[in-house]
C-alpha cells in the first residue's frame, strides 16, 4: 500500500483476504462501522487491491433477497497486505493462511 | 428497515452519477439480506452518508485533476494552431491590460513618496488679462501668501521651469575636465513643507536662502553615489560650484525625486526677504504647501483669493486681476497625463474583454468540431460532470499559457516605456512590477480563466448533450448570433483603432516633413553658462566672451558660421513680455516672445533679412538699443508700414522704458513644431548681457569634428569652463518629436492588436459554422454543388457580419474624429485617407481569415458527412 493507509483499511483488506465477501460479513469479521468499512473498500478496488462482482442472480432469489455484491482480493492486493502486515510487524503467512485453506 | 432504506437512497443522490446505480443496489442489497433488526439496520445505514461522500470527494483528488490536466495538455498538443490563437490572444489581451495598469498604477495611483501627500497643494496664479490658467508666482506674491493665508502650516516655493517643471539650473561642477550638473534651486523650508528628511546630514534651514549664507548644497543619493563614489563623511565638506566653495549638508534617500528625477543637487533660491517683497513682476516661482489639518482645498483656495484681492487693491499696477489657483500636489504632477491614461486602460480592458470573447468562441467552435469525440466518451460512461471538467481543464491549460505569455509581454512593455518615456511622462522612476501589479495580474488570470471556463460548463450543463449528439451537433443559432454580433465589434473596434494609427502616423509624417525655414543640416549647438564669479562684474564681459567665441570659430577650419543666442527655435527657449510700441497706443500690453542674440546668429541659423540689418557686434550698451523683429510682427503691427525706424519695447511697464529701435526685419523662425509663429523680437545680447546662452555653427564637417572644434575654441578662452548639451540640432529635433514618436508607436500597436482580435474573431466563428454544417454542407454537395460554390457561400454569409462591423467603425470614428482634433498636424480630424486604408487593410485580412476554414469545405467528402449521421 504505497499510499497512507489506515490501520482499518488493513484490517479490512485483510478480512477480505481471509474470505470475507461482502459488506455484512466484512462488518462483522473486523467489528468497524459501515462508515469505515465502505469507504475503504471503494478505495481499495480503485487502486486495484480488490475486485467486485455480482452475486448470482438464481442463488439470491433462492434465498429470497437481492444479489449481493462480492469483493475479492487480487494478487497486487495480497502484495500490498503482506507489505503493509510486515511494516506493522506481523507476520505475513499466519494471516494468509486460513484464507488458503478455505480456497481448497 | 425503512429508514435504513431511506437513508440509502437520500445518500445516492451524493454518489457520482456514474457509480450511483450500482452504489444504490449494493447498499440495499445488503440491507434486504443481512439485518435481522430494525436497530442493526440503521446502524449499518449511518455509514452509507459517509461512503457517498468519500466517493464524490474522490473525484476531486489531485490524481483524478492532474489526470484531467494531462488529458487537455494531450488534446490541445494536436491542435497547436488553436491553442496558439487562443492563447495567443489571452496573452495580448492580458499583456496589454497588465503594461499599462503597472504604468498606471505607478502614475496614478501609488501616493508621492512625501510624507501625508494628500495634504500637500500646488499653487499658482491665474490672470484672464494675459490668458495665464497657471502661471508662475511673483516672488512678492508668493511671500505675501505666506504670511498673509490662515490654512497652511507652510509654504515653500523652487525656480520655474518650461511647462509646469521645475527650472533644473545648469551649474558648474568644477574639476578636470568640468562638468554641467542640475540643481532645482528652493526655498529653505521646501523639504520640511514635503516633510522629507535627509538620509545623511540634514536640508537646509531656516535663512539658509538668504543671499550670502545660501552656499549650502544637498545632494541626491544618484549624484553622490556616481561623482563621490558613495564615500562616507562628505557631510561637511566642500563641493566646488560655478567657481565657489559650497558645503555640502545632506544627502537625500534614494527614493526622493521631485517634480523630475534628473536633479543631481538642490540648492537654496537665494533670495533678500526684503527686496523680493517689492517684485511683483516677474514671475518665475512655483509654490507648493502643506495644508492644516481639517483644512480643504475650497477654504485654502478661498482664503488664498482674499489674499490675492487686498493684493490687487494695494498693487493695481502689478497685480490687476491677478487670482491664484490651488490644487493637489499629485495632480500637478500627473495632471496631463491621468485622462490619456484613463483612456488607454479603459481601451486594453476592452481589448481584453474582447479577447476573451473570441477564445470562447473559439472553444465554441471547437467543441461543435468535437462533438463526435465527446459522444463517444459519453458513451463510454463519461460523466456529463467529468467531460464538462474536461473541458474547463483545457481552458486551464489555455488560460496559464495566455496569463504567463501575457506577463512576459507586459514586463518587456514596461521596461521599454520606462526606458523611452521619461523625459515625456511624469513619474516614471515609480512604474515598475509592483506587488500590486502582481495582484492585478492574477486577479485577472482568474477572471480570465473563469470566463473562458464557463462556456464549456455551460455547454455541457445547460444543453442536454446527449440531445445535441443526436442532432448531430447544429448549434443553437442564438449563440451563434451572439458570436457574429462580437465578430462585428471587434471589427468595427478595429477599423477605428486602426484609422486612428494611420492618422496619428501621417499626422507624425506632416510634422517631421514641415518647412522650418531655416536649413538644419550642418547646425551643431551646446550651451555655455559664465560662472558670475569671473564675468558678472561691471561692466559684464558675458557678450564679449560670446562675440570672441563666435570669432574664433569663424576661423577655424570648416566652419561656416558661429553665433549665440538665448535659445534656438523649435527645441525650446524665448522669453516672453508685454508688447509697447511707441505711437500704437492700441496694442500694449499684447505677448510678445524675445530672444537675445549675437552678432552672426541669425546669419548662421540662416534666416532671410527683409528689410534693414541684422544685429551687429556694434549694437554695445553705450549704442542706442536695437531689436529685430520677425515678419509676422511687421505684418501684424505694421501693416504695409516700414517697421524699421520705429520703436518698440517688452520690459515695461517701469518706470524708465527701455524703448528699442526696430533695424530690420527677419523672415520667421518656427517657435513651436506644428504651431504658427507669433509676433518676435530678436535682442543685442551685449545690451542684455546673458550669461547663459546656446551656441550655434554651422559647418558641413561630421558633428563629432565640429564639437571637438567647439571645446578646443572654449578652452582656449576659458580652461574652466564645460560644454554642456553638444550635438547636432536635427538631433533635439528628433527629441522634441519623442511624444508623437511613442504616440505613433502605442497607436500602430493598439491597432495591430485589434486587427489581429477581429481577424481571430472572424476565423473562430467561420470555423465554428463549417464544422457545425458540415452535414448540410454534405447534402449540398451531394445535391451537384461544387465545393466551390458552397465556400464562396459560407464566406458571403460571413462577410456580411464584417461589412456590418466595418459600417459602425466608420460612423465610430467619423464621429470620434472631434476628439483628435488638436492633437494632429497637418491633417484634417476627418482624414478619408486614413478610414480608406484602414477599411481595406480590414477587408483583406477579413478575407483572408474567412478564407482559411472555409477551405475545410474543401475537405468534406459529401458520403462520409451523410453517414456520419
Amino acid at each position: 500500500m504505497s499510499r497512507r493507509t489506515g490501520w482499518a483499511a488493513v484490517r479490512v483488506l485483510r478480512a477480505v483476504a481471509q474470505g470475507a465477501r461482502y459488506g455484512f460479513d466484512i462488518i462483522d469479521v473486523t467489528g468497524l462501522p459501515s462508515g469505515t468499512v465502505y469507504p475503504a473498500l471503494s478505495r481499495h478496488e480503485r487502486d486495484g487491491y480488490v475486485t467486485s462482482s455480482w452475486e448470482d442472480l438464481v442463488k439470491a432469489h433462492r434465498d429470497q433477497r437481492p444479489p449481493r455484491r462480492y469483493y475479492r482480493i487480487t494478487v497486487q492486493g495480497k502484495r500490498a497486505l503482506d507489505d503493509a502486515l510486515a511494516e506493522l510487524g506481523i507476520e505475513p503467512a499466519s494471516v494468509l493462511r486460513p484464507s488458503r485453506a478455505r480456497a481448497k | 428497515m425503512r429508514a435504513a432504506r431511506a437513508i440509502v437512497r437520500l445518500s445516492a443522490w451524493i454518489v457520482p452519477a456514474e457509480s450511483r446505480h450500482e452504489w444504490r443496489r449494493e447498499w440495499l442489497a445488503e440491507i434486504a439480506g443481512g439485518c435481522a433488526t430494525g436497530w442493526r439496520a440503521w446502524r449499518f445505514a449511518m455509514g452509507a452518508p459517509r461512503h457517498a461522500w468519500s466517493l464524490r470527494w474522490q473525484q476531486w483528488q489531485p490524481a483524478t485533476l492532474s489526470a484531467d490536466g494531462r488529458f487537455a495538455w494531450l488534446a490541445l498538443r494536436r491542435q497547436p494552431g488553436f491553442v496558439a490563437a487562443a492563447s495567443g490572444t489571452l496573452a495580448l489581451g492580458l499583456g496589454a491590460t497588465l503594461a499599462i495598469f503597472s504604468v498606471a498604477y505607478g502614475v496614478l495611483f501609488q501616493p508621492l513618496p512625501y510624507r501625508d501627500p494628500a495634504r500637500l497643494v500646488q499653487i499658482w496664479e491665474v490672470n484672464p488679462l494675459f490668458n495665464w490658467t497657471e502661471a508662475e508666482a511673483a516672488p512678492g506674491n508668493a511671500i505675501s501668501w505666506r504670511e498673509q493665508n490662515a490654512v497652511f502650516t507652510g509654504l515653500a516655493w523652487y525656480l520655474a521651469g518650461s511647462d509646469r517643471h521645475g527650472a533644473q539650473a545648469n551649474m558648474t561642477l568644477d574639476g578636470d575636465p568640468p562638468e554641467r550638473i542640475k540643481a532645482l534651486q528652493v526655498s529653505a523650508n521646501f523639504f520640511e513643507v514635503l516633510g522629507v528628511s535627509a538620509s545623511q546630514g540634514r536640508t537646509f534651514s531656516a535663512g539658509e536662502d538668504t543671499p550670502g549664507r545660501h552656499l549650502r548644497v544637498v545632494l541626491s543619493d544618484r549624484f553622490w553615489r556616481s561623482h563621490l563614489a558613495a564615500r562616507a563623511g562628505v557631510i561637511g565638506g566642500p563641493l566646488r560650484l560655478n567657481g565657489a566653495e559650497w558645503v555640502v549638508i545632506g544627502i537625500m534617500p534614494a527614493s526622493f525625486t521631485f517634480d523630475r528625477a534628473e536633479t543631481d543637487v538642490w540648492i537654496p533660491a537665494a533670495m533678500d526677504m526684503a527686496m523680493a517683497r517689492d517684485v511683483r513682476k516677474p514671475h518665475f516661482l512655483r509654490v507648493v504647501a502643506r495644508l492644516k489639518p481639517e483644512v480643504t482645498i475650497t477654504r485654502a483656495q478661498d482664503d488664498l483669493t482674499r489674499v490675492a484681492r487686498d493684493l490687487e487693491r494695494q498693487f493695481p499696477e502689478t497685480n490687476r486681476q491677478m487670482a491664484v489657483g490651488v490644487g493637489p500636489l499629485d495632480d500637478w504632477f500627473v495632471g496631463p497625463a491621468r485622462r490619456p491614461l484613463w483612456l488607454f486602460f479603459g481601451g486594453v480592458a476592452l481589448v481584453l474583454v474582447v479577447a476573451c470573447a473570441n477564445v470562447a468562441n473559439l472553444l465554441v467552435a471547437r467543441s461543435a468540431q468535437r462533438v463526435r469525440q465527446l459522444s463517444i466518451q459519453s458513451a463510454l460512461g463519461a460523466s456529463r460532470l467529468r467531460l464538462a471538467r474536461q473541458a474547463v481543464a483545457e481552458s486551464f491549460v489555455l488560460a496559464a499559457l495566455g496569463t504567463i505569455v501575457g506577463a512576459l509581454l507586459a514586463t518587456a512593455a514596461v521596461r521599454l516605456f520606462v526606458a523611452h518615456a521619461p523625459a515625456l511622462f511624469p513619474r516614471t522612476s515609480e512604474i515598475g512590477v509592483h506587488p500590486a501589479v502582481g495582484l492585478f495580474a492574477a486577479l485577472l488570470a482568474l477572471l480570465v480563466t473563469a470566463a473562458v471556463g464557463i462556456v464549456p460548463v455551460l455547454q455541457v450543463k445547460n444543453g442536454d448533450l446527449r440531445a445535441a449528439l443526436h442532432e448531430g451537433g447544429r448549434g443553437s443559432s442564438s449563440r451563434a448570433g451572439l458570436s457574429r454580433a462580437i465578430v462585428a465589434i471587434e471589427v468595427a473596434l478595429a477599423v477605428s483603432l486602426l484609422t486612428g494609427a494611420a492618422m496619428t502616423a501621417r499626422s507624425f509624417r506632416a510634422l517631421v516633413g514641415v518647412d522650418l525655414g531655416f536649413p538644419i543640416d550642418g547646425l551643431v549647438s551646446a550651451q555655455i553658462a559664465l560662472p558670475a564669479s569671473r564675468y558678472g562684474g561691471t561692466p559684464a564681459r558675458y557678450a564679449s566672451f560670446f562675440e570672441s567665441l563666435s570669432d574664433s570659430l569663424r576661423q577655424a577650419p570648416g566652419i561656416e558660421s558661429a553665433g549665440a543666442a538665448s535659445g534656438l527655435p523649435v527645441v525650446g527657449g524665448f522669453w516672453t513680455g508685454d508688447l509697447f510700441i511707441d505711437g500704437k497706443p492700441d496694442v500694449h500690453g499684447r505677448e510678445l516672445k524675445h530672444r537675445s542674440v549675437t552678432s552672426g546668429y541669425l546669419e548662421t541659423l540662416g534666416l532671410r533679412l527683409i528689410a534693414g540689418r541684422t544685429v551687429r557686434s556694434s549694437d554695445r550698451p553705450d549704442a542706442p538699443l536695437v531689436a529685430v523683429v520677425n515678419q509676422t510682427l511687421a505684418r501684424t503691427y505694421f501693416n504695409g508700414e516700414d517697421a524699421v525706424g520705429r520703436r518698440l519695447a517688452f520690459d515695461a511697464p517701469s518706470k524708465n522704458v527701455r524703448w528699442r529701435t526696430i533695424v530690420g526685419v527677419a523672415s520667421d523662425e518656427p517657435q513651436e513644431l506644428g504651431k504658427g509663429a507669433s509676433p518676435m523680437v530678436y535682442d543685442s545680447e551685449s545690451q542684455e548681457e546673458r550669461a547663459s546662452l546656446t551656441l550655434l555653427v554651422r559647418s558641413h564637417l561630421p558633428a563629432a569634428a565640429v564639437i571637438q572644434q567647439l571645446r578646443a575654441s572654449v578652452a582656449e578662452l576659458d580652461k574652466r569652463l564645460p560644454l554642456a548639451d553638444p550635438g547636432p540640432v536635427s538631433q533635439q529635433l528628433h527629441d522634441v518629436l519623442a511624444p508623437q514618436r511613442l504616440a505613433v508607436a502605442l497607436s500602430s500597436v493598439f491597432g495591430a492588436i485589434a486587427l489581429l482580435l477581429a481577424a481571430v474573431g472572424v476565423y473562430g466563428v467561420v470555423a465554428g459554422a463549417v464544422a457545425m454544417r458540415t452535414r448540410e454542407v454534405g447534402v449540398r454537395l451531394a445535391c451537384g454543388a461544387t465545393a466551390r460554390d458552397v465556400m464562396q457561400l459560407v464566406i458571403r454569409q460571413h462577410l456580411r457580419v464584417v461589412w456590418i462591423g466595418l459600417l459602425a467603425g466608420g460612423v465610430a470614428s467619423y464621429l470620434a474624429s472631434g476628439l483628435a482634433e488638436g492633437l494632429l498636424y497637418g491633417i484634417d480630424g476627418r482624414d478619408g485617407l486614413s478610414l480608406g486604408a484602414a477599411v481595406a487593410v480590414l477587408i483583406v485580412v477579413a478575407i483572408a481569415a474567412c478564407m482559411v476554414p472555409a477551405a475545410r469545405v474543401l475537405r468534406i467528402d459529401p458520403v462520409k458527412a451523410l453517414r456520419a449521421d
